[in-house]
């Protein structure tokens, strides 16, 4: 059965429906917000959240096509909610990050944590560190395979947006990544 | 999940999306990047959580249309007034023969005859509406859709129309010989009194049991005849009431009558044994 | 759905009639509720109908509270209770017309339902006899057609056979097993017979207590080896009484024969038994069985 076809199921009071519909996409979901928050107890969750906002609002979905991507974008505000909560910055104190090239020496303090011999938990700190936009747009292009039209429906932005942060991302993360593997001393380069 | 573009298949396309090559530095170590997916009992955690939010069902499932809750409580009136003792009827009867009987001694003033038995039916119908159930019978009602309250509100609708009617029936029958009851001036002072006496008995029902209620007020309610009919004085006020002060009076018995059913309705929520107690069998 | 009883106690006076029940029913099926009388399995069921409150715990269906659902749930509820009041001057079909006003129904639909339960539970061509006529095992189908008339998701039926003679038992278990394939049935009962066909779980429940939920066949292969068969002296009846638990005798021509619950071979005669429901019930209610 489609996804369609499931939702019109639901909508009639199916739970069986429910129950097929949200473990076919739970695990892109939850995919795409554990890599974006890094915790696994907090993408739970967040998941959950996402799943209620999508029981409440299938009374709106056209059906567009992609019914994935329509959640994936429930998932993408929710998590910007989360991130500007009180709660979170109170926790976290992180500071929002614009959209502009960094010059790297706002990265300076990730390059300790480089220190680490563990390579997974090198690639979680490095696209944790992104930017939030970018992190979103590198997540879901890389990860969870989106193209760029996705990517940029998702994150409520134009396609030339989405891929200029996507290819920040992969820049930054280069810097990071392969930066600390030579266990160099950082050289500020210079986006151009 | 990598990204998957064939560069060949279409130029345009391929220069919308980003290239593979680009990632391909950092690649092998973003792999690296496994997610710890929750487990299937986790997951079915989720779905019983959002089981809560599944939506009504609308049209071809829905197997009963959706009436109004007027509409539900008339149905209900209608059944309730099947369920009434019969000899609730034959007492309405009887006290309008009765009316009638009197009527045609020209003995008494007929209006006063009239205002004596106006309010009865009414007392005595609150004996149906709070007359205990038998148990296996009550059981039943309230464990269908309607509720305690409406159950009882559909009794007290019940009571109080047909004592509307009764007040309208005596009023023809007691004036057929004479004709003089048949004037807005004593339709307004009958119709007056039966708030005022409805509101007081409802008020006494709810603080006193139901059959002590109904004894009493019967009981106050003929001396109170019995006092008026002695003095002329009283007779001569009541005949010469000014409407307006009948309104007032009518307006106070209808707000008495009103509040004491929205309290009798609220005394009846579903926090309490709705109302009712259960005697179980356990050793 | 999932009907969940949730550590639901419940207090009368300073008796606690209901323990710490905990339970979950889903979608269709019968449940057996099987227990002694005084187990608190009425108490249970008026919890589950909404008509009384639990002192502690709750009731949930699909995740919500029952108290916080009021009339939507009530009307997916068919309910049978033990006793049962009727409206003895009422005609059948008279009574069910106004037990339909209750449940919300709309004139034309109460008639449907109305001859379609009453022909359901074979009370058709009474509709129109008073009440008041009806033996017991009439008026316990009628109490059967009041459940059904807003065809309710979850049937709940507190010892329905009481009063009824062998045959219309069985029409009876009959009926439910039907009702049960499409519906939640939750059938409590002290009479083993009404059990005995093919239901989706047993639930044994005992002073209060939740004892032991599961499916009959798990049941009774758990006393696959403690069940035997032996043919008894009637001197030697008492002396078997204090040294066994005895779920049954049979009297025939050519003696009693005795079921005999025990670990091992009770006395030199005995053979084991496939085990029956009367086994269990002695087992976890240590006395005998009504049938």
């Amino acid at each position: 059965m489609t996804d369609e076809e499931l939702i019109r199921e639901i909508q009639e009071g199916s739970r069986a429906a429910m129950e097929v519909l949200v473990k076919r996409h739970y695990k892109s979901v939850f995919a795409y917000i554990y890599r974006k928050t890094g915790e696994y107890h907090t993408a739970y969750d967040l998941t959950q959240e996402v799943f209620i906002k999508m029981m409440k609002s299938l009374k709106s979905y056209q059906n567009t096509g992609k019914f994935e991507h329509w959640l994936l974008k429930i998932a993408v505000n929710h998590c910007l909610d989360y991130f500007r909560g009180r709660e979170y910055k109170q926790q976290h104190r992180e500071t929002e990050l614009t959209e502009e090239a960094f010059p790297s020496s706002e990265h300076h303090n990730v390059w300790d944590i480089f220190q680490k011999r563990n390579q997974n938990e090198q690639v979680r700190q490095a696209v944790l560190s992104l930017p939030e936009h970018q992190r979103d747009a590198v997540i879901l292009n890389y990860y969870n395979g989106l193209k760029i039209r996705e990517v940029a429906e998702a994150t409520g932005t134009s396609e030339s947006t989405a891929k200029s942060r996507i290819r920040l991302g992969i820049s930054k993360l280069k810097e990071m990544i392969t930066g600390g593997d030579r266990h160099e001393k950082p050289t500020y380069k210079r986006n151009k | 999940m990598k990204n998957q573009h064939t560069n060949g298949t279409n130029k345009a396309h391929s220069e919308t999306e980003i290239d593979i090559d680009e990632y391909s530095e950092i690649a092998s170590h973003l792999n690296q990047y496994p997610v710890e997916f929750p487990s299937e009992a986790e997951i079915n955690r989720t779905i019983l959580e959002l089981s809560a939010y599944m939506p009504e069902p609308e049209g071809a499932k829905q197997k009963w249309a959706s009436r109004s809750l007027t509409q539900e409580l008339f149905q209900v009136v209608r059944g309730e007034m099947v369920i009434f003792h019969k000899s609730y009827w034959l007492a309405c009867a009887v006290l309008l023969l009765l009316g009638f009987w009197l009527g045609r001694q020209h003995s008494m003033d007929s209006t006063l005859i009239v205002l004596f038995l106006v309010p009865i039916p009414f007392v005595l119908g609150l004996l149906e509406v709070f007359k205990g159930r038998d148990s296996g019978l009550m059981e039943m009602e309230l464990t269908c859709k309607i509720t305690a309250q409406q159950l009882m509100l559909a009794r007290l609708i019940v009571v109080l129309s047909g004592n509307i009617v009764f007040v309208f029936l005596l009023m023809l029958l007691v004036s057929n010989e004479t004709g003089d009851l048949l004037t807005w001036k004593s339709a307004g002072l009958l119709y007056t009194q039966l708030l005022i006496s409805a509101g007081t008995s409802l008020w006494l029902a709810m603080r006193v049991r139901g059959g002590t209620a109904v004894s009493l007020f019967l009981i106050f309610w003929f001396a109170l005849v019995q006092f008026v009919l002695t003095l002329k004085e009283v007779k001569a006020f009541i005949e010469t009431i000014q409407p307006s002060w009948l309104a007032v009076i009518a307006f106070v018995g209808a707000g008495l009558l009103i509040r004491q059913t929205y309290q009798m309705v609220r005394k009846y929520t579903s926090q309490t044994e709705r109302g009712y107690s259960f005697d179980t069998d356990h050793r | 759905m999932i009907l969940t009883i949730d550590n639901v106690s419940k207090k009368y006076k300073d008796k606690w009639v209901v323990e710490s029940f905990s339970l979950e029913l889903s979608n269709q099926g019968v449940y057996g509720l099987l227990g002694p009388n005084g187990a608190g399995k009425t108490t249970l069921l008026r919890m589950l109908v909404d008509i009384s409150e639990p002192t502690s715990g709750q009731i949930k269906l699909d995740g919500k509270p029952i108290q916080h659902m009021g009339e939507q749930y009530r009307s997916i509820l068919g309910y049978m209770p033990q006793r049962l009041g009727f409206y003895n001057r009422f005609s059948a079909s008279k009574f069910l017309m106004y037990m339909c006003s209750l449940k919300g129904l709309s004139g034309s639909q109460a008639k449907v339902r109305v001859q379609e339960t009453l022909a359901l539970v074979g009370l058709e061509n009474k509709a129109r006899d008073k009440i008041g006529t009806f033996s017991g095992g009439m008026k316990q189908r009628l109490g059967i057609a009041q459940a059904l008339l807003n065809d309710p998701q979850i049937l709940i039926l507190d010892e329905p056979t009481v009063g009824l003679d062998p045959k219309e038992r069985i029409r009876f278990r009959n009926m439910i097993g039907e009702l049960g394939r499409e519906r939640l049935v939750l059938l409590s009962t002290h009479i083993i017979s009404d059990l005995e066909f093919s239901c989706k779980r047993l639930i044994l429940m005992n002073e209060g207590k939740l004892i032991l939920h599961d499916t009959p066949k798990a049941i009774m292969t758990s006393m696959q080896d403690r069940v035997w068969k032996a043919p008894i002296l009637e001197s030697e009846l008492t002396e078997l009484n204090a040294r066994f638990k005895v779920s049954s005798l049979s009297y025939s021509p050519e003696g009693i024969t005795a079921r005999i619950l025990s670990k091992e071979k009770p006395i030199p005669e005995a053979v084991p038994e496939s085990p029956r429901l009367e086994d269990v019930y002695m087992h976890f209610f240590g006395e005998e069985a009504e049938s």
